[in-house]
């Protein structure tokens, strides 16, 4: 077990969000996958500061963004549920009032 | 692993705490004072107090948490350009929400603590600081997006903005790890130490140049990043759509300007081309769209994509002269694009909908002060002299040809052409065709919106003929970098 392969995971779980997001219709799904994106940035922190370098910077990064994830859901879920009263769905498909 | 007492040195952020004080404060006495002026005031005091604490600061590189964030004359210029967006924004809020039965404590606190997370992003000399400021912003324009939960279109605004800014967040935050796993570092000064010692992971550092540059192409609206744009300002209330097409764009370009002239020594290619790659496809793309919009809004949101581009051609030259064109034409961008969303925000005043460009026909002859202002905005934005959109346009293609770009100023001289089309649409509506009863009469008390915009319109064709002194403040501010 070295970097590499932290590293691959990273990226893999990185995108496995960003494919999420592009797909996926369902806007707490979308969250989501948001969320994985983010958590996938904090496993590379967490990698690097442990194998490339000797600091704990990286694993400190970690809590600040744990914490301004937990910021974003909490404004996201508010938002999701002020849109769910306005329109009975969560397909952004289906939410498009807006064109031009 | 040793561990250093930080160094807060509580000066450097006054501006931002006094900020906060007050933002929280409007949220605990929104109901106790009385509805009308009070909020509003106690808002632009606040802008006005901190605005007036920054300049103190200036030319003494105040540093703050180990240097985490300097207030160099730099960040001060910026800081003080937010400001003065942020306190245009309270103003045509206050004649906005005016209409309109809301709570204004929470709306004028979350402005306030946009622009405290505008200046950390400004002031952060660490990706990560910075990406904090940028959050506190995000998460604050989010909230004014919506604010109108009662409306579809404003909540389908909030929801596309929210999930793109949440997206380009992440794009962000992963260019910071390939940075730290670059240099082991997230100061943005480390990249010159350890370009000097050649002790850093090349691969990574571009990846991270790119990676950055797209989160923030996210924040300034550049194509292809722009989706988000057009629909938001639109369906936001138009008071946040001003500040929400001026602001962040201040302050994302500092935070690239920064990134660039700190990376791009070591992979100039990467990031000159990424750069190149935004603005010929801003412009191309802005300018095309805008010609067949029939809002007056998402004309605007497209114009402002395309200004984004001609911005964009600033960062090409960061160190020689394209970071004081870029600041020129940020500070010229404020004037031009305030004043108009201004217009269109008396305009709105009176129909509560959708504003379109033929709803102003014939307005001239009723609001012939209103219909000049506009005029003289859209002329700026434009480009044509003798008013300052022509200048900030000037100075950009000077320094593109002196740095050897000469093909891209031939794209955007082209794409100034195009805008004429749309710009000039607008004006030609108002002065020549047959007067609608839609907007002939608006109402409500505007004083103050309208000196506002005479003032906008009057420093507009002010550095149109003068441009030297402000190009002098910038170019002393910039001497420091």
């Amino acid at each position: 077990m070295g970097i590499y392969h932290f590293f691959a995971i990273g990226i893999i779980l990185f995108s496995i969000g960003l494919i999420g997001f592009i797909l996926r219709n369902n806007v707490i799904i979308i969250l989501m996958s948001v969320e994985l994106m983010l958590n996938a940035v904090n496993l590379l922190f967490v990698a690097f500061s442990r194998y490339l370098y000797a600091n704990p910077d990286g694993q400190i990064y970690v809590f600040i963004i744990m914490t301004v994830a937990a910021a974003e859901v909490a404004v996201g879920l508010a938002i999701i549920v002020a849109l769910y009263r306005r329109f009975a769905t969560l397909d952004v498909s289906k939410i498009n009032q807006l064109k031009g | 692993m040793n561990f250093i007492a930080p160094n807060v040195n509580i000066i450097s952020v006054m501006p931002e705490i006094l900020l906060l004080l007050s933002g929280t404060a409007l949220l605990f006495f929104r109901n106790c004072a009385g509805q009308g002026k009070a909020i509003p005031g106690i808002a632009s005091a606040a802008i006005i107090l901190q605005g007036l604490m920054i300049p103190t600061l200036w030319g003494n590189n105040i540093a703050g948490f180990n240097s985490l964030i300097v207030r160099d004359n730099f960040s001060i210029l910026f800081q003080t350009m937010v400001g003065a967006t942020a306190l245009l924004a309270v103003a045509f809020s206050h004649y906005y929400l005016k209409q309109r039965k809301v709570s204004e404590g929470e709306y004028y606190a979350l402005i306030l603590y946009a622009v405290v997370g505008m200046n950390v992003m400004i002031a952060g000399r660490d990706l990560l600081v910075i990406f904090l400021g940028m959050e506190i912003l995000s998460l604050s324009l989010y909230v004014l997006v919506g604010f109108f939960r009662d409306i579809n279109e404003s909540m389908e605004a909030t929801v596309k903005y929210f999930l793109l800014g949440a997206f380009s967040s992440a794009l962000f935050l992963l260019g910071i790890a390939f940075f730290f796993g670059a240099l082991g570092a997230t100061g943005i000064d480390n990249v010159t130490t350890a370009i000097e010692q050649s002790g850093f992971n090349i691969m990574l550092l571009m990846m991270a140049a790119a990676l950055l540059c797209t989160g923030l192409g996210f924040k300034i609206a550049s194509v292809p990043f722009h989706m988000w744009a057009p629909d938001t300002y639109e369906g936001a209330p138009i008071s946040v759509a001003s500040l929400l097409s001026v602001a962040p764009k201040i302050a994302a370009f500092a935070v690239l300007l920064r990134i660039v002239l700190a990376v791009s020594p070591a992979t100039s290619q990467v990031t000159s081309y990424t750069i190149i790659a935004m603005a010929v496809a801003s412009m191309i793309i802005g300018n095309i769209t805008a010609l067949r919009q029939t809002g007056l809004i998402r004309m605007l949101a497209y114009s402002g994509i395309a200004q984004v581009g001609f911005m964009l051609i600033g960062l090409l030259s960061p160190e020689q002269e394209g970071g004081p064109a870029l600041m020129f034409y940020l500070s010229m961008y404020i004037l031009m694009n305030m004043g108009a969303f201004g217009v269109a925000i008396v305009f709105s005043m009176v129909e509560g909908k959708r504003l379109l460009i033929n709803d102003l026909s014939g307005i001239a002859a009723h609001r012939p002060f209103l219909s000049l202002a506009m005029s003289i905005f859209m002329i700026s934005l434009a480009g044509i002299p003798p008013t300052a959109g022509f200048f900030a346009k000037f100075y950009i293609f000077k320094t593109a040809i002196e740095a050897g770009y000469l093909w891209i100023v031939v794209v955007a001289v082209i794409m100034t052409v195009v805008s004429l089309y749309y710009y000039f649409r607008v004006i030609m509506v108002m002065y020549m065709s047959e007067a609608s009863d839609k907007l002939s009469t608006v109402s409500g008390d505007v004083t103050v919106i309208a000196v506002l915009l005479g003032v906008l319109a009057f420093a507009t064709i002010l550095f149109g003929i003068m441009p030297g002194s402000i190009i002098g403040i910038i170019s002393k501010a910039l001497a420091f970098m």
